[in-house]
């Protein structure tokens, strides 16, 4: 029984008909000559503008790092005085009540 | 011995420097590697070239590969990535995209002057909506459509599952029925 062909049948049956191109005479030799042509390329062997990429990027993590420690320090040290002097007006606030205790509480 | 075994054979001595086993790994493979390859960008020379530096690979890299593996799906990943690394270095150069490039440069081994008008223009939209398919798809289909490789091979080159592939080559297919229209 024969079947009618689908979309997908005739779209692959129009993609087989496309022509590729085959490797020229000599493709295998060339290959083997470009091979000794070519020099390893180690992974250091990146073009300078990755490098200077990289370099720019550290640059600026380390930056970044330093300027994050310093703003941090900086927060610390205000927390601390305000929590400090807060603690102090606290004491002062104790301290200026004694003069006006009850007499009931005085011995 | 199955020819994925003289592939092996042929990887081991590779891997000891052996040039005679590398020359025939590409006598063996160069057909499939340029056909894909110019299926892909549509420019032979540029396939040839691509195609020398596939195998300059798989000979740089032999003592990654293992012999357990099937060379053929380890030749068609780094097949596929040498395509995605070019089409990434035209789209940063794009002051030449591909077609441009194409048009430049007459192509006398697919050109064939007996070739009518039709004929040419047909190959040239075909090569254009392949072309187009994002990266995976397209070499999904080039995979599947001209190389025959099974949807479990074309999983292991494009490090997806098999119904992953399935879906790639059905959106595939959606897309080239719609940009090649009127011509099946």
């Amino acid at each position: 029984m024969n079947q009618r062909p689908t979309d997908d049948d005739k779209l692959w049956e129009l993609l087989g008909r496309h022509q590729a191109a085959a490797p020229s005479t000599g493709f295998a030799e060339r290959t083997v000559r470009r091979l000794h042509a070519e020099p390893v390329r180690s992974w250091y062997a990146l073009p300078v503008w990755r490098w200077v990429m990289i370099g720019a990027t550290a640059v600026v993590l380390v930056a970044g790092f330093g300027v994050y420690r310093r703003a941090e320090n900086i927060r610390r040290a205000e927390f601390y005085a305000s929590t400090h002097q807060a603690d102090y007006l606290e004491d002062y606030d104790v301290i200026a009540s004694l003069d006006v205790l009850p007499v009931a509480d005085q011995l | 011995m199955t020819e994925r075994d003289v592939d092996a054979e042929l990887m081991l001595r590779v891997r000891d420097g052996d040039e005679g086993a590398f020359r025939e790994l590409i006598e063996r493979h160069q057909r499939v590697v340029v056909a894909t390859i110019h299926r892909a960008i549509g420019d032979a020379w540029e396939a040839e070239d691509l195609a020398q530096r596939v195998f300059i690979q798989i000979y740089r890299s032999a003592r990654r590969y293992q012999a357990s593996a099937k060379f053929t799906t380890w030749m068609f990943t780094i097949v596929h990535n040498t395509i995605r690394n070019e089409y990434r270095r035209r789209s940063r150069h794009a002051a030449q995209s591909l077609d441009e490039v194409a048009d430049q440069l007459p192509d006398a081994r697919v050109t064939d002057p007996a070739r009518d008008t039709a004929e040419r223009e047909l190959q040239e939209r075909i090569q254009a909506a392949i072309g187009e398919l994002p990266a995976n798809q397209r070499t999904a289909v080039i995979l599947c459509r001209f190389e025959g490789q099974s949807y479990e091979d074309i999983a292991a080159v494009l490090s997806c599952s098999v119904p992953a592939v399935k879906s790639l080559l059905h959106r595939a297919r959606e897309t080239l029925k719609e940009k090649l229209r009127g011509l099946y």
